[in-house]
């Protein structure tokens, strides 16, 4: 096809916009599969996504479509994630794209992510298109919606279209104003090849699947590449287009979006943002890439199993290639043996690594807790950093610690301004600014340290808004703070993966709370277990799980015999899922709950 | 081959609010008779009279007539179906019969004991009629235990439920206290259980039921019994010598069985492995099909038959076999568990001489723990 014939465009929000479902949308359209075989929001293709009713990963799929004028065209359209965790998903989505829907739910308004990822569009100058969608609901204020966009987000409303996702209407006409609005791709089809690496994945057959963006040049079977970091050459096997399934084609030439498989089993030879030309004639320059991540909780994974230990290498490498956002080294501790230390984006960026390790690859991990990073000064004057606390040094030897804030931008409705201002305070925030957007939206800007945000904040807002009030936040400085080592003891012995560093003022309450979470989650032993929070010699929480009397089912007779045999079997299999701590067993669950906020 | 044989009465006069057994509440005199000619007749399958039938021939080592409540049984009808079971597969020298207080009338007991029942059973449960309510069970008096003592000359039984919310320690010793006292010479004393799907489950799930973490001293009770001369001769059985429940001990010995009635399980040997049956709940089917043709089934291999061996016989202080291991499953039971049973003798929970290896009485009461550790550390697989 034609460059003229291709759009490139990414579908932004915030979460629940409804971006998926517009995808599914345009998909059924495009029929590109059998109405049997579809399913609501099938881009969310991971378990995940489909439990947790949210997109966690960038999609890409490639559609044709007939213009009213007849012309055909080729649509590669990417669905993007809407939560704060995954904004880099969206900016590698817009790095391969030249155009952007921007969908407004018309119930919600713009809020905080509609702005954050409008940015991240006209950064990269792409083509945005606003859509009000939900029209189909009664609540919809389609007007109301227009004034946001016009004020909150500087665009023109006139062009905005009008859709229902869900019902279909409107989406004739968004797909028509689509192809006329953003721009054809304009690569150089007969320069050297450049292509950009958007994402990867590994296939046990066929090694690594290479996503691709291509911008000049063209790539076809046989054709020997060069991948421009690693300087790895490969020989392409296959190339395809994405259409939900793998599609085969002949090439992929400048302005294409699709997929290179050439053999490649080195997972370190790809790294996404990479550049792919060929080894015959290389570009003299690599595309931009994507920026570099910058995680801002950090935890260490670690096998239940210490055995397991060289499979969750594999583990990690391999998921690597599907979540370019992670980041972890090599990490060991006396008590948990050899792992990983990681950087994430986030808390639930966090649970996702977690959940997709344990389902991907089969395997029972711990994570410790997770740590933002801190800068610590010395009585010697060295300055380090500090983001795990297995190497926070000696209290006598600190003269001083800093942690890292953020500047919150939090949209909510004028009537809970109130509780999201306490909500704020009881979080340590100091308020910057606030101003009313129109008679009922405040917006307003607090500063706060990071821990804060990241544990349960989120989930607090909308509590205290009733699902209103959005925010979205950045790193700006460090400032100084009072922290305390906080160390779990289980019966006398200390949990390792729960060691924490805490604002002071916050030790006794988190103490107490990972202390009630474990009394739930560690079954009763035979002998009494103590639970204790401490920091240095001092205890600061302290709960007892007492110690169990009887642990036998009380009866067992011919017709019961099968299902307490079924039960052992399970019990056997669950006992490899604990941690063994002195004499305590430790299901892994515990340690997850144990970091969990309190319900809200 | 000697069975322990099990007749499931699946009828109930009402329906506890804890209960997972299989039975219903509304019947009719014609389905009862019809039901017990079933049973006869799947007795007679079993007895190899009817012609085709593959299984050996079986002989009925004890008789157990459970349920449900046999005591809700139509006059004539019990007396039916022993005369026609044991005419079928032999007449055992211990009948066992489950009966609750209400129904167990003078009657039922004199019919009873005319067709040959040894030992009575009685769901007893609780004393205090308060601990009743909150599981969902018409109350026990004990007016009507002493009637039925007054009237019942064979071996006497109880059922109790420890863990009731709201139960004492002291609830359950006076009931112990009085139930030995009145003559009962065997107590079972199970915990109370949630099982998924009943109305107790459903409280408990909404909150209305909060089950404790703790319910009355254990070891206590154990004691107690003991200075009544109770042995405590399983988990949660009790008896005077001589009057343990000869068929309940079939099962932790392993020993196979036979169950007729509507959802009732057999385990039989085949070859090297063993087949269980599980009998439908469908009253309707059962009464039109084969109890081999349409059963549920269940193949059990030889490293399942080891799990269970160990499951049952460590319920027991005369424990397993070593003898009996080694021809079953073609090795040493030492070698199997190699070090890990060390570990447990070390810990109290078990004890290993020449003959056999015996649960200790913490054992006993920690026995899921020790089943675990026991079975996730085996050395070697087990044949099959
Ligand atoms: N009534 C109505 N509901 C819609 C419409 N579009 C989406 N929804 C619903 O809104 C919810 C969220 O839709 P998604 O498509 O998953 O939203 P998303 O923007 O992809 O969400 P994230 O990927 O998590 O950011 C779902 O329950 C959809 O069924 C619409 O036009 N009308
Ligand atoms: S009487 Fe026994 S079998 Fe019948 S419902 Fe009550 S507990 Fe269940
Ligand atoms: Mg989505």
């Amino acid at each position: 096809m034609k460059q003229s014939q291709i759009r490139n465009f990414c579908i932004i929000a915030h979460i629940d916009h409804g971006k998926s479902t517009l995808a599914d949308r345009f998909i059924q359209r495009a029929k590109i599969i059998a109405e049997r075989e579809f399913k609501d929001q099938i881009l969310d293709s991971m378990d995940i996504e489909r439990e947790r009713g949210i997109t966690i990963k960038s999609q890409a799929v490639s559609l044709p479509y007939t213009g009213e004028d007849g012309t055909a065209y080729e649509l590669n359209l990417v669905d993007t994630p809407g939560h704060v965790d995954f904004s880099y998903e969206v900016s590698r989505a817009i790095s391969s794209c030249d155009g952007a829907l921007l969908l407004v739910d018309a119930t919600q308004g713009v809020e905080a992510q509609t702005v954050s990822n409008l940015y991240l569009a006209t950064d990269h100058d792409l083509e945005i298109i606003p859509v009000i969608n939900k029209i189909d609901l009664a609540a919809a204020d389609i007007e109301r919606a227009k004034e946001e966009i016009e004020s909150d987000l500087g665009l023109d409303a006139e062009s905005a279209v009008s859709i229902s996702a869900k019902t279909g209407e409107g989406v004739p006409e968004l797909l028509e104003v689509l192809v006329k609005q953003i721009p054809a791709p304009s690569g150089v089809v007969d320069a050297p090849l450049r292509a950009l690496i958007f994402d990867s994945h590994y296939d046990p057959y066929r090694g690594v699947i290479v996503h691709l963006r291509v911008f000049d040049g063209s790539l076809r079977p046989g054709d020997e590449i060069l991948v421009w970091s690693s300087r790895a050459r490969h020989k392409v096997e296959e190339t395809g287009q994405f259409r939900i399934v793998l599609v085969e084609t002949d090439e992929l030439h400048a302005g294409d979006v699709g997929y290179m498989i050439a053999g490649i089993k080195t997972i370190s030879d790809i790294r996404v943002g990479d550049t792919i030309t060929t080894a015959v004639n290389p570009c003299a320059e690599p595309l931009p890439g994507f920026r570099d991540v910058k995680p801002v909780v950090f935890s260490s994974i670690y096998p239940v199993d210490a055995n397991d230990y060289d499979e969750l290498a594999v583990a990690m490498d391999k998921l690597k290639l599907n979540d370019a956002s992670l980041v972890y080294e090599k990490d060991s501790s006396a008590a948990l043996g050899f792992g990983f230390r990681c950087g994430f984006l986030g808390m639930l960026h966090l649970e996702v690594v977690q959940e997709r390790i344990e389902r991907e690859f089969n395997l029972s991990i711990v994570l410790t807790a997770p740590s933002v990073k801190y800068q610590v000064t010395l009585t010697d004057g060295t300055e380090i950093d500090v983001d795990n606390p297995e190497i926070y040094p000696d209290p006598g030897t600190i003269d001083s610690a800093q942690e890292p804030y953020i500047r919150a931008d939090i949209l909510t409705p004028s009537v809970y301004l109130g509780n999201v201002m306490a909500l704020c305070l009881e979080k340590r925030g100091i308020q910057q600014n606030m101003h009313y957007l129109d008679e009922r939206r405040v917006q307003i800007v607090y500063e706060m340290p990071l821990t804060e945000v990241l544990f349960d904040f989120y989930d607090k807002l909308k509590t205290v808004s009733r699902g209103y009030a959005s925010f979205d936040y950045e790193i700006i400085d460090y400032r100084p703070t009072v922290l305390v080592k906080l160390d779990i003891l289980v019966n006398g012995k200390p949990l390792d993966a729960l060691s924490q560093l805490v604002f002071r003022e916050n030790a006794a309450g988190r103490a107490r709370q990972i202390c009630r979470r474990l009394k739930e989650e560690i079954p009763r032993h035979q002998f009494k277990i103590p639970l204790q929070g401490a920091v240095g010699s001092t205890i600061i929480a302290r709960e007892t799980i007492n110690a169990l009397r009887k642990d036998v089912t009380a009866k067992c007779y011919g017709g019961d015999i099968s299902r307490k045999r079924k039960l052992l079997e399970k019990q056997k299999k669950g006992k490899k899922r604990m941690k063994l701590v002195g004499n305590v067993e430790v299901p892994q669950s515990a340690f997850l709950s144990a970091l969990k906020s309190d319900d809200v | 081959m000697r069975c322990g044989v099990y007749v499931h009465i699946p009828y109930c006069s009402r329906k506890c609010d804890y209960c997972a057994f299989h039975s219903i509440t509304h019947w009719t005199a014609l389905a009862e008779h019809a039901l017990i000619d079933k049973i006869v007749s799947d007795a007679m399958v079993f007895s190899n009279r009817e012609a085709g039938s593959a299984a050996p021939p079986v002989e009925a080592k004890t008789l157990y007539i459970g349920g449900g409540t046999p005591s809700t049984l139509g006059p004539g009808q019990l007396a039916r179906l022993i005369s026609g079971v044991t005419a079928a597969l032999g007449r055992p020298e211990e009948i066992t019969c489950e009966a609750n207080p209400e129904s167990a009338t003078a009657k039922f007991l004199a019919e009873a004991g005319e067709a040959g029942v040894t030992r009575l059973s009685i769901g007893v449960q609780s004393l205090f009629p308060r601990l009743c309510t909150v599981i969902g069970r018409r109350p026990t008096h004990v007016k009507e235990l002493e009637r039925i003592r007054s009237e019942w000359q064979g071996v006497l039984a109880a059922d109790l439920i420890i863990g009731i919310p709201g139960q004492t320690t002291d609830d359950l010793m006076a009931d112990v206290t009085q139930l030995v006292e009145m003559g009962f010479s065997h107590l079972s004393i199970y915990d109370l259980s949630v099982e998924s799907d009943t109305p107790l489950a459903r409280r408990v799930a909404s909150g209305r039921v909060v089950i404790p973490e703790d319910g009355p001293d254990w070891p206590a009770v154990c004691t107690t019994l003991a200075r009544f001369g109770f042995v405590r001769y399983e988990v949660s059985n009790f008896a005077l010598p001589g009057h343990e429940s000869q068929h309940n001990l079939g099962y932790w010995r392993s020993e196979p069985y036979v169950g007729l009635g509507p959802s009732a399980v057999s385990t039989l040997p085949v070859g090297d492995g063993a087949r269980r049956l599980v009998q439908t709940t469908d009253h309707a089917r059962f009464l039109c099909t084969h109890p081999f043709h349409d059963a549920e089934v269940e193949v059990l291999d030889g490293a399942t038959l080891l799990t269970e061996f160990l499951m049952l016989g460590l319920r027991i202080p005369e424990g397993v076999s070593l003898r009996r291991f080694r021809s079953k499953f073609g090795g040493e039971l030492a070698e199997f568990f190699g070090r890990c049973l060390t570990d447990l003798e070390k810990h109290g929970m078990l004890v290993l001489d020449e003959h056999a290896l015996r649960p200790t009485a913490r054992g006993m009461d920690m026995l899921n723990g020790t089943l675990v550790d026991l079975l996730s550390n085996a050395t070697r697989g087990a044949p099959g």
